[in-house]
């Protein structure tokens, strides 16, 4: 997978896809935005977003809109962002994957190092867009 | 023969008695009032502290019905796991910051109790054979811990209530 060009795009996305990602009170972003499913090879985000309430660019539904991290912070982590493989089925030129987390941690090792990269990744990020108004 | 005849007969009213022993009479008194008038005039009366739900416990179960229509809804297991633990910290230590809920996408529930750069995070995964687990983090010293209700009341106590 190629790494994705951070010079081109120093921002990414992530999609809120729960409303509990999001604490309005505290302004908080919940780490859990940021942990894998069993099922993910990547954490996914958008490289560019122009979403409304009537157009979702990432396509889910529901998505309470986008979260917003430097892409160099994200790296600085040891984590890598990479395009999507052009052969891929799913293959979407504005998809992109943070990878480099461990997938199903089993050891207390793998589990700390998910946790420690939740909170980091969740330290890092924003909101960015509030499709709905939910969080103000 | 008449069949109400051939039934009686077949009732031996005195099985078990000794040859000679009195047989105690009945007597049945025709009740004043039906049975049901009975049960349903009598009073009850009890003494019942009102009790109030835990807000942390409301937040829960509001999470849930959030959850409720999503591919992965919360589960029995984590749902039924965290209100325990909810319940037993409130129970315990009744002046713990409210705890932040989230859900992970897969039906379970992470728990979070922050403070400055202190973090204590549950994390209660959707199926049965999956451990629940401890994360504690105190600046860039984190550890992962064996889940238990007094494990976590201990967390709370050393790194979010701590001075």
């Amino acid at each position: 997978m190629a790494e994705m060009d951070a010079a081109q795009f120093p921002r990414i996305y992530r999609a809120i896809t729960r409303k509990s990602w999001y604490d309005a009170n505290s302004r908080k972003v919940s780490h859990a935005a940021f942990v894998l499913r069993s099922r993910d090879t990547g954490l996914s985000v958008l490289k560019a977003v122009g979403c409304s309430r009537d157009n979702c660019l990432a396509s889910l539904d529901p998505c309470f809109g986008e979260f917003v991290l430097d892409t160099n912070r994200v790296t600085d982590l040891g984590l890598t962002v990479v395009d999507d493989e052009l052969d891929s089925a799913d293959f979407s030129e504005n998809h992109a994957e943070i990878t480099n987390i461990p997938i199903n941690p089993v050891t207390n090792e793998e589990k700390k190092r998910v946790e420690d990269l939740a909170s980091d990744l969740a330290e890092i990020s924003s909101l960015h867009y509030d499709r709905y108004d939910k969080f103000a | 023969m008449n069949p109400n005849l051939q039934q009686l007969q077949s009732v031996n009213s005195l099985s078990g008695l000794l040859f000679g022993e009195l047989v105690l009479e009945r007597s049945y008194k025709t009740l004043t009032q039906p049975v049901a008038n009975l049960q349903t005039k009598q009073v009850v009366t009890a003494n019942v502290a009102r009790i109030t739900e835990p807000a942390i416990i409301t937040d829960l179960r509001s999470l849930r019905e959030e959850e409720r229509n999503t591919a992965d809804p919360i589960t029995i297991r984590a749902f039924s796991d965290a209100v325990a633990l909810l319940e037993f910290v409130h129970l315990v230590l009744n002046d713990a910051p409210r705890a932040l809920l989230a859900a992970d996408s897969e039906g379970g529930i992470r728990i979070e109790w922050l403070r400055d750069n202190r973090t204590i995070r549950v994390v209660i995964p959707a199926a049965e054979e999956q451990p629940a687990y401890i994360y504690q983090r105190l600046g860039r010293e984190s550890d992962i811990k064996q889940f238990s209700k007094s494990s976590v009341v201990q967390a709370l106590r050393s790194v979010i209530l701590a001075p």
